[in-house]
């Protein structure tokens, strides 16, 4: 099974491979001593890389554009840039959140929000993150795909700008909703830290195991088990200096490590705390097989399944297969667990529900040409100051075009669109046999592309026509 | 194994590094996609890897071989991106289309095929059926990559392959 096993897979991932570009952005991150941080390439994660260029803006500006122009850079003094004022101010726990701007080109859509804290207290930093958020086309209240990214804070002013980047098309004069839930700031965050806990110091000897109400679902085997449970606030061992994350029990029983941790909370997903096990040598990563969320009421009433505080603490029990890390009890007791966290200081309840209007975009560049690439042909683009958009024709719907990484020449210098493209097969929709596939790409900040030149796609390029 | 590159001199870890990205940067690359199903992520994933590769050169030791060293750090990496919360809500949730954006390109891969087979065993399984066949580990540099003993990889082995023998048959033979 051996090599047919690896040339099968080498031969349907052949077009995966570790391109130049790959090399060149692991090589630049890798020799940069000052860089502390890793950029990611992926756009599910947030955009560091915006975070880290714009976390040192100072917003000087008082209007809600003004605070936004900076963000936008000469695209706005260009005049491409279509700025819709805020149609709603909403206000609520004395924050307020406003549309800046808003545009799309056709074929995907940008808005930057402000978050403006008008207290004098400090509620509010780099580190905000709207814990909900939806967002909606107005017309059919249809829910909308989105990525939102911080891209600048002002301390002093308690203001805090994220760009969102909204999926869709025919955008263009189209009513977007926004609802936000409650803010989070103040992240306290742990990870690779030296101080462990030694398994043995841990374990309660003397928890107590309880039925629960619910059977907790294993991810690995797909099936729901596990109906035992620990009592929770058997023990109390703090894990941060604040004492607002805590272990509340922790035990052994029929091959199993079962650890509950708890977190002060206002609201779910205030906190996340994953363990690490080392057994002096070694680091073990291994998954928890079941993760139970529940409540415990004021008067103690559990509920699994329960990811809301009914006590003020947010509770998670893990289940570890300890069979999978060692071989024997005693070996495993000598094993130091460490604790990684991510907890949120601060929330600032509310919901906020804002609308605005995309207007389209004047710079948008449109061409045909006739490119193929892994299997596609390309035959139309577009160029907007939001990124590319390619359209082709396509035999398999399942095409990828993940190996190419865009990159946009304007006034002689390429700028490069990082690992944000998106793809859908069209066919059912137009009919249309010469057209059945769209890539799109974006760009991690506004650009003018006014002087855009060409667009280089692999080993292939377009001319940029100025229709 | 031919010229262990990692044990050179650390002025010359820049060049190092070129090379081992010509010579593992592929096979982790595809590595990564079938461990985590998402092309973005593995991208990610391997450029980690490679940064936590040159920068701890200067502590890798003999103890293990350099592609043993590698895979290590690549399957580390991997896992620190599952224990993350946003992985664990976009991709072991129903909740995907609710709560974000996923740009995921599995979508290339016919899942009726061995990759989408083996993308489909559960995270146990997989680890150690990608590292034994397409990897080309032994069970003893399994049990050093994972951290688990070789007889827990060897049983999972077995149950990995018994898991594929029924879905894989045009390409499974002992």
């Amino acid at each position: 099974m051996n090599r047919i096993f690896k040339q099968d897979v080498d031969n349907i991932l052949k077009d995966m491979y570790v391109t130049s570009e790959m090399k060149s952005k692991i090589k630049e991150k890798a020799y940069s001593q000052n860089n502390k941080r890793i950029i990611s390439f992926s756009k599910v994660a947030v955009c560091v890389a915006a975070i880290f260029a714009f976390s040192a803006c100072v917003i000087g500006a008082t209007s809600i554009f003004e605070k936004v122009k900076e963000k936008l850079g000469n695209t706005y003094e260009t005049g491409i840039l279509k700025a819709i004022p805020p149609k709603e101010n909403t206000i609520y726990n004395n924050i307020s959140i406003d549309t800046a701007a808003a545009m799309t080109d056709g074929n995907s859509a940008v808005a930057y929000i402000v978050i403006d804290d008008k207290e004098t207290v400090k509620r509010i930093d780099d580190t905000a993150k709207i814990s909900k958020l939806n967002i909606n086309l107005v017309e059919g209240n249809n829910s909308m795909g989105y990525t939102v990214e911080s891209v600048g804070y002002d301390k002093n002013k308690d203001t805090v700008i994220m760009k969102i980047s909204i999926d869709g098309k025919n955008l263009e004069n189209k009513e977007i909703s926004l609802e936000a839930t409650d803010i989070m700031s103040g992240l306290e965050s742990k990870s690779y830290d030296t101080k462990g806990y030694k398994i043995s110091d841990i374990i309660n000897e003397n928890a107590t195991f309880i039925e629960a109400d619910k059977g907790a679902y294993n991810t690995e085997e797909g099936t729901i088990e596990e109906y035992k449970m620990l009592k929770p606030d058997e023990i109390n061992i703090p894990i941060n200096n604040d004492k607002t994350i805590y272990i509340s029990n922790c035990a052994i029983k029929d091959g199993k490590l079962y650890v509950q941790y708890k977190y002060k909370a206002e609201i779910p997903n205030q906190g996340s705390l994953y363990f690490r096990f080392n057994s002096g040598l070694d680091d073990y990563y291994n998954m928890p097989n079941v993760v139970r969320n529940f409540s415990v009421s004021e008067k103690g009433d559990i509920c699994t399944d329960d990811i809301e505080s009914k006590n003020g603490w947010c509770y998670i029990e893990n289940i570890f297969y300890i069979d999978n890390i060692s071989q024997s009890k005693d070996e495993f007791l000598n094993t130091t667990i460490f604790t990684e966290y991510d907890y949120y200081k601060n929330v600032v309840r509310g919901n906020w529900n804002i609308s605005f209007k995309v207007e389209k975009l004047k710079d948008v560049f449109e061409g045909k040409c006739n490119i193929d690439i892994n299997g596609v042909n390309i035959t139309r683009y577009s160029l907007s100051p939001i990124g590319i958009t390619l359209r082709g024709y396509s035999e398999n719907e399942n095409v990828s075009m993940y190996d190419i990484d865009p990159v946009v020449i304007i006034n002689g210098k390429k700028i490069h669109i990082y690992g944000t493209s998106s793809s859908e097969w069209i066919l059912d929709e137009y009919k249309n046999m010469e057209e059945n596939i769209v890539f799109k790409y974006s760009f991690s900040n506004v650009t003018n592309i006014s002087n855009a030149e060409k667009i280089i796609l692999g080993d292939k390029e377009i001319i940029v026509e100025k229709n | 194994m031919g010229v262990n590159i990692v044990q050179q001199e650390y002025e010359n870890y820049e060049i190092h590094l070129d090379e081992l990205m010509d010579k593992y940067g592929n096979s982790i690359l595809r590595l990564c996609y079938m461990y985590l199903n998402d092309y973005n992520l593995a991208e990610d994933a391997v450029q980690d890897t490679f940064i936590n590769v040159y920068r701890s050169m200067h502590t890798f030791r003999n103890e293990c071989n350099e592609k043993t060293w590698i895979t290590k750090i690549a399957i580390n990496v991997c896992k620190s991106y599952m224990r993350k919360s946003w992985f664990k809500r976009i991709f072991t949730t129903d909740t995907l289309k609710e709560e974000g954006y996923n740009y995921n390109f599995n979508t290339n891969i016919d899942r009726e095929n061995i990759v989408g087979e083996i993308m489909k065993l559960p995270q146990k399984y997989k680890e150690v059926i990608l590292l034994y066949y397409y990897y080309e580990l032994k069970i003893p540099e399994i049990s050093q990559v994972l951290g688990i003993p070789s007889g827990t990889a060897s049983i999972r082995l077995k149950r990995g392959r018994e898991r594929l023998k029924e879905t894989l048959e045009d390409w499974y033979y002992e």
